[in-house]
């Protein structure tokens, strides 16, 4: 990807780990409620998960291009893996400033109109909203009302799941039922934005692994019209082939190049835009519409067998489509867009477009 | 794997803000004030006070006038320029290409005449490409020019030149030589051909806006210099690559059309009902996107690359979406009650509905960018 920092030694190791795990049998599997535990503990191993993280919060701490270029790995190689999740948790509590343990930590937002409180005790009771892989997680991190205003808290995730189904991916989701968890740590700081920082920072990381199966989907595409073969040539010799090719190929551009823009808008941010930062809302905004044509084209060009769940196409599809529905889709990313530019004194465009 | 398009996400450096605050002082006193009298979009006038203020041939040599200054610079000093709507279009063919052109093929004479004319903003050019039966595919000109005791002897027809009438100089790319069985695309030079030469003639072509931008440019047995073949003869083919980037991708091909959507903004600001600041929402962030990848292009031929199938892809990404604008407009706001006959914002989907269709059409069709991409990504 495009980050110029980005180390290409850690892509490649990323790449061969994430080549060699993500395999269709295994997200096919995921699909059935399986948990890949194995690969899940390659993954750690690695690092991944805790890459944003500093030392002292008991992370690795790579410089933060790394992490979005992780983000983009786990998209384009459709890992059934929650590493991307994980990362986000890693950034949180990097705002946060709370020590993670050694295990699967995963980020769960309360359901719109619902808080979470601290009881006398130090617990916490009450729910957190779906969220992809919460039933895997050992522990939580949560946003909970304090006398202080919005803080970070870490507790155990033992308490009672639900599962609500799957995310179009297949992921499985559950929403978790916390009563009198206990409450781990939590951080110094009150967070006035707190929703926005979980949105940003999820938006750009989701935005990521789309761009990632985007790149995927493309260079299957690629691959498959010239080896497949009708009307006794390869079907990348047609005009109307290449011609959607073409367009895909303006598609995933756009989707990888806004989601760097917007990777590089936080890096310089240090994670926390002051408003609305207009490289995010695009990057999502691209990522949603974007993808939905990558995934039209790509289709088209394969024809019957990229419907089936034995070819490789539907991981990345689905996965797009999961995706940009977290952390604000497209339209909800637009509106605040427009809203942006209309409640501001002047509409004027272009000093906004041009930062 | 691999993953064929590479954009450099790009932050500018500082110093261009500095740049940009000056262009947009410049534009506040020298334009803004008066757009009245700018109406004309080839406009002399402005063009000498661009050519006054060091904003064109900006990257070129300073023997010749150029102010040595980067790509990036002269990006932003120019998508300012075009966000303005300031009337840029006299010099900009000679600033684009036209004057690299000469610095990279003419002789030393003429390099030393033209360059400080154009750098001045008063010497403009226009491109003799396309011919009746020759449009997107170049390899097939047939105009020629055949060598005499007297220089060059251009005969033919070019059509669909713009600023053909106002423009001093013309870079014509004549027939010189029959195409070889390997190589079709020999046997074709450009031409340094100055406009007031004897046996030219001009005819306008009036296009559906109800303006004459095209003309037919009839060449008679027209003699030019034999110094003014620009590079190797027959060889035309290999001068293209590196400018072709800068042409395809510069930010005119996203903001020629821009006051529509500022007039849209305007419209939703007014107006701030969700679903018209949705709508709005989503073109900004289109704008922005391309504009990223635009300016990822300039960033990287700045650092010495050669991105051609990123600058195809922004190319036809871009003029297709601005393309789409005036219409996607129209469906935001086209059912709102107040939107009368006489509504500013109709007046601009109107007027930009009419330049429309050229959009995909100019510097390149979405046809044939196309075809440089797919061929780029690896369809054999």
């Amino acid at each position: 990807m495009g980050l110029s920092s980005t180390d290409t030694l850690l892509t490649d190791a990323v790449s061969k780990l994430l080549a060699n795990i993500s395999t269709n049998k295994l997200c096919l599997a995921v699909e059935e409620g399986y948990w890949p535990s194995s690969e899940w503990a390659q993954v750690v191993e690695m690092g991944l998960p805790m890459a944003w993280l500093p030392e002292n919060l008991g992370g690795i701490e790579m410089p933060l291009e790394e992490g979005f270029t992780i983000a983009r790995l786990a998209g384009r190689y459709a890992t059934p893996l929650p590493i991307a999740d994980a990362l986000i948790a890693s950034a949180i509590a990097t705002r946060a400033k709370l020590k993670l343990p050694d295990a699967l930590v995963l980020f769960a937002n309360t359901p719109a109109d619902e808080t979470l409180v601290i009881n006398s005790d130090e617990t916490i009771s009450g729910r957190c909203s779906v969220t992809t892989f919460a039933g895997n997680a050992q522990y939580l991190l949560l946003p909970v009302e304090t006398s202080i205003g919005s803080q970070f808290a870490l507790i155990k995730n033992s308490g009672s799941q639900s599962s609500v189904g799957t995310t179009m991916a297949g992921e499985p989701r559950c929403e978790c039922v916390f009563d009198k968890a206990t409450l781990l740590a939590l951080s110094d700081e009150a967070f006035s934005d707190i929703q926005k920082t979980i949105n940003d920072i999820g938006a750009v990381v989701r935005s990521q692994q789309i761009a990632g199966a985007a790149e995927a989907t493309l260079a299957m595409c690629v691959n498959y019209v010239n080896i497949r073969e009708q009307f006794g040539r390869p079907i990348a010799k047609f005009q109307a082939i290449q011609h959607h090719l073409a367009a895909l190929a303006g598609e995933v551009a756009s989707i990888a190049c806004s989601a760097d823009v917007a990777s590089l808008s936080l890096i310089r941010n240090n994670f926390n835009s002051s408003g609305l930062d207009i490289a995010i809302a695009s990057a999502k905004v691209r990522a949603g519409t974007s993808g939905a044509e990558v995934i039209r084209i790509a289709h088209q060009v394969h024809g019957a067998i990229g419907f089936t769940e034995e070819y490789d196409l539907h991981r990345f599809t689905k996965r797009i489509w999961s995706w940009r529905e977290e952390f604000g889709n497209e339209m909800v990313w637009a509106r605040r867009l427009g809203q942006r530019v209309t409640n501001s004194e002047s509409p004027q465009l272009w000093p906004l477009v041009c930062v | 794997m691999k993953t064929f398009i590479e954009f450099d996400a790009v932050e500018l450096p500082d110093h261009l803000q500095v740049t940009r605050a000056k262009v947009r002082e410049f534009l506040q006193r020298e334009f803004l004030p008066h757009r009245s009298k700018f109406t004309d979009r080839f406009n002399p006038e402005f063009s000498r006070l661009c050519g006054k203020a060091g904003y064109i041939g900006m990257t070129w040599p300073k023997q010749y006038g150029g102010a040595e200054k980067s790509f990036l610079e002269r990006y932003v000093v120019l998508e300012e320029m075009l966000a303005a709507g300031a009337p840029v279009w006299a010099h900009w063919v000679a600033d684009r290409q036209s004057g690299q052109m000469l610095l990279g093929y003419a002789t030393e004479e003429i390099k030393q005449d033209l360059i400080p004319k154009i750098v001045a903003g008063e010497c403009y050019f226009c491109i003799g490409f396309s011919e009746p039966d020759s449009g997107s595919d170049l390899f097939a000109a047939k105009a020629s020019a055949k060598l005499s005791s007297e220089g060059w002897v251009l005969n033919g027809t070019k059509l669909w030149t713009s600023g053909a009438r106002e423009s001093q100089y013309m870079i014509a790319l004549m027939r010189t030589d029959k195409p070889t069985k390997d190589n079709r695309r020999h046997g074709l030079t450009q031409f340094l051909v100055s406009m007031d030469t004897p046996g030219i003639s001009v005819r306008p072509v009036k296009s559906l806006t109800g303006a004459a931008e095209f003309n037919e440019v009839h060449f008679d047995n027209v003699i030019i210099p034999s110094d003014n073949a620009l590079g190797e003869v027959n060889g035309a083919w290999k001068q293209a690559s590196k400018e072709l980037a800068y042409e395809r991708s510069g930010s005119e091909r996203f903001l020629e059309i821009f006051s529509v959507l500022q007039e849209l903004a305007n419209y939703v600001h007014k107006n701030p009902k969700i679903h018209l600041q949705e709508a709005l929402g989503r073109l900004v962030a289109d704008l922005y996107s391309l504009r990223q990848m635009s300016l990822s292009v300039a960033m990287m031929l700045e650092r010495g690359k050669t991105p051609m199938v990123e600058a195809a892809l922004v190319k036809d990404v871009a003029t297709l979406w601005q393309q789409t604008l005036p219409e996607q407009v129209r469906n935001i706001v086209g059912g709102e009650s107040d939107f009368g006959d006489q509504h500013q914002l109709r007046c601009e989907i109107e007027k930009m509905l009419k330049i429309a269709p050229k959009l995909t059409i100019q510097g390149g069709t979405t046809e044939v960018l196309r075809g440089i991409i797919a061929r780029e990504i690896g369809l054999r």
